[in-house]
């Protein structure tokens, strides 16, 4: 193999993606791979799939069927502890019942360099400072994570799961609950992040603007659920080869993504229509775009 | 990312200076709480009902320790070495078993409300010890309460396992489901049995330390620091864990091997401590607390702390229990009615973080 080769195997890589969760299926045959360094957003409606696929991804989910490769390596075949030390999560607004310190939140992270009967040691809390200061938040590591705000716990979070020293990094909503400014800081850490330390970013967005001036590429969902009005269902129904891997088969033909690739083609006033189902206008005001929904 | 350069010197240098000068008492404080129980144990062993001036016990003690010499009647060997020894140390195992099982469960469940009596243990311990007194004769009260305890901790964790899964608030309704069972089966002894061994089985049921001797500290003590030893050793753990357990999954925890962990060691420590004590209310939620409120959650310091403050809190609390009035009063009583006030003002007066 040559060094080409091995170098477009970095990075992730779903492959046939399938998840069903109770008889409803979330994710059918999702394909895409992502390159190391990239940041990449997935957008699309609420329950087309995106924090589950993130959670497929981190190993927090089985899927029914398909592969995720991180590195050329599936990720069913790396123990919990490795995975951890490549991969980092920061979920949806976290927030803890005790007054830990943010030194402490942030220590957590260590976790999978530390042996059984281990506490950390004076390396990790040096590595913990680090992160600290690099997010620009050292100055209230000993302040309890419960009495800091909201954007600025979203940046200890991040912080954490960087203690853990990963090449890739899932955000799931990293700016919900946010205000505009605590947004903005947020989106732009995620991005220097990618540039200084080479990580690869994997997020989700609700908002499309924003997924469109930070991401280098753009993966665009639609609910799957959305089709059953087809009558692929009562199809399914009269048939007497009726069993449920066929009803998913019969009724559902379509694949979640709608669009992926750079963020001026995917979002485009057709491919939205389709994933979200309304109309959309797309402006281009030097030389960065905008969706304004039509109301 | 470029930080502004105010930002910059605002860095962390300055702020653990500022924070060491802070914390300065507290490390002090630490200390001492770390070596409470010593001068706890020492006041404690010149209390007591026998009339044995403290003159008296010093010689009695310096006769035996050093090459001081004194006659005295055998009767105080009894009273000191065979009644306030064994009372006080197990005193102090009771209450690190209860508070260090209490630090670990609301750890785990990361809930201020929680309990070691949580998943059931002291519904199932007074069943075993009724059991025991009014059914089995043959079975020792120790024993019937201890395995009895643990069959309901068994019992509530395997009803709230669903798929290798165990979600803390299946948890917590499985143990409340438990604890009814057994406290029916209880009532049905009760109903069924004699006046006189309903009577013990209520003063059993108080929380107790008067019958204290030797052979009921040497039977609990192994089980008692095998598992405050373990919860000690992964006490970090305990800080991923308390965070959350999709955020322990995430830093690569495997939060169900963990969590079984826990839950054992924090219920074989706190078992054995009920098993020879009865059920002594308050300890396991307030000590911890308490400790919570001075030296904030983080567990490296929670755990060591809950196992000596623990120790030297429930050595001075039976020393009222037995002190005080000329008589004896089950400790658990006053375990719970010291306990509120104090926790009552605490609250009151120191400012209240986290809990949210």
């Amino acid at each position: 193999m040559n060094k080409k080769q091995i170098q477009k195997n970095k990075g992730i890589s779903v492959e046939n993606l399938t998840l069903s969760y109770e008889k409803n299926l979330v994710l059918n045959n999702v394909n895409f791979s992502i390159k190391k360094g990239s940041v990449v957003t997935l957008v699309g409606p609420n329950g087309c799939g995106k924090t589950t696929l993130l959670k497929i991804i981190n190993g927090f989910l089985r899927q029914n069927e398909g592969t995720v490769y991180i590195d050329s390596r599936n990720i069913e075949k790396i123990a919990n502890r490795d995975l951890a030390r490549i991969l980092g999560h920061v979920s949806q607004m976290h927030k803890s019942s005790f007054p830990f310190s943010v030194l402490d939140v942030v220590l957590t992270g260590r976790m999978p360099y530390i042996s059984i009967f281990s506490t950390p040691g004076k390396e990790d809390v040096e590595k913990a400072y680090e992160v600290l200061e690099f997010m620009g938040i050292a100055h209230f590591a000993q302040r309890p994570y419960t009495q800091i705000s909201g954007g600025e716990r979203q940046m200890v979070m991040i912080a954490k799961a960087l203690a853990q020293e990963p090449d890739f990094l899932l955000l799931d909503e990293p700016t919900s609950f946010l205000d505009l400014k605590n947004q903005i800081h947020v989106l732009k850490t995620i991005i220097s992040l990618a540039k200084t330390r080479n990580i690869t970013v994997l997020m989700t967005l609700h908002e499309p603007n924003h997924a469109l001036l930070f991401s280098d590429e753009i993966i665009l969902l639609r609910k799957l659920n959305g089709l059953k009005n087809d009558n692929f269902s009562t199809l399914y129904e009269n048939s007497p080869e009726a069993s449920p891997e066929k009803k998913n088969l019969l009724a559902f033909p379509m694949k979640n993504i709608v669009s992926l690739g750079a963020p001026e083609k995917v979002m485009t006033p057709e491919k939205i229509k389709e994933a979200y189902g309304i109309a959309v206008e797309v402006l281009e005001h030097k030389g960065k775009r905008m969706i304004i929904p039509e109301i | 990312m470029k930080l502004p350069e105010k930002e910059k010197n605002y860095g962390y240098p300055a702020c653990r200076l500022g924070v060491s000068f802070y914390s300065g008492w507290k490390n002090l404080a630490y200390i001492l709480f770390l070596f409470l129980p010593v001068p706890v144990f020492l006041f404690s062993i010149f209390l007591g009902t026998y009339p044995l001036s403290p003159l008296e016990l010093i010689k009695v003690l310096l006769s035996h320790f050093t090459a001081y010499e004194y006659s005295y009647p055998s009767v105080y060997d009894t009273v000191i070495l065979n009644i306030r020894f064994p009372r006080v140390l197990l005193a102090m195992m009771v209450g690190a078993a209860l508070s260090t099982s209490g630090a670990t469960f609301q750890g785990i469940f990361r809930n201020p409300l929680v309990s070691p009596y949580i998943l059931g243990l002291s519904s199932g311990a007074a069943f075993g010890a009724a059991l025991s007194i009014s059914v089995i004769p043959e079975l020792p009260v120790q024993v019937g309460a201890f395995i009895f305890s643990l069959v309901a901790l068994g019992f509530s964790y395997i009803m709230a396992r669903t798929g290798g899964q165990t979600s803390t608030v299946a948890l917590v309704l499985s143990g409340v489901i438990t604890s009814a069972v057994f406290g029916a089966l209880l009532s049905i002894i009760q109903f069924t049995t004699d006046e006189k061994a309903v009577q013990s089985i209520v003063y059993w049921t108080l929380g107790c330390l008067h019958t204290s001797h030797w052979p009921k500290f040497f039977d609990s003590f192994p089980l008692v620091a095998a598992g405050c030893l373990v919860i000690y050793l992964l006490r970090w753990k305990l800080n991923v864990l308390a965070l959350g357990e999709e955020e322990a999954k995430a830093v690569g925890m495997n939060v169900e091997l963990y969590k079984a962990i826990f839950i054992t060691a924090a219920s074989l420590a706190a078992s054995a401590a009920v098993a020879v004590a009865g059920i002594i209310g308050l300890v396991g939620l307030i000590v911890p607390h308490m400790l919570r409120m001075i030296f904030g959650p983080d567990h490296r310091k929670l755990i060591p702390l809950s196992i000596t403050f623990g120790a030297a809190f429930l050595a001075l609390v039976d020393n009222v229990a037995r002190s005080t009035l000329g008589f004896e009063i089950p400790v658990g009583i006053i375990t719970t009615l010291l306990g509120a006030p104090f926790f009552l003002y605490l609250l009151r007066t120191t400012k209240m973080v986290g809990w949210e």
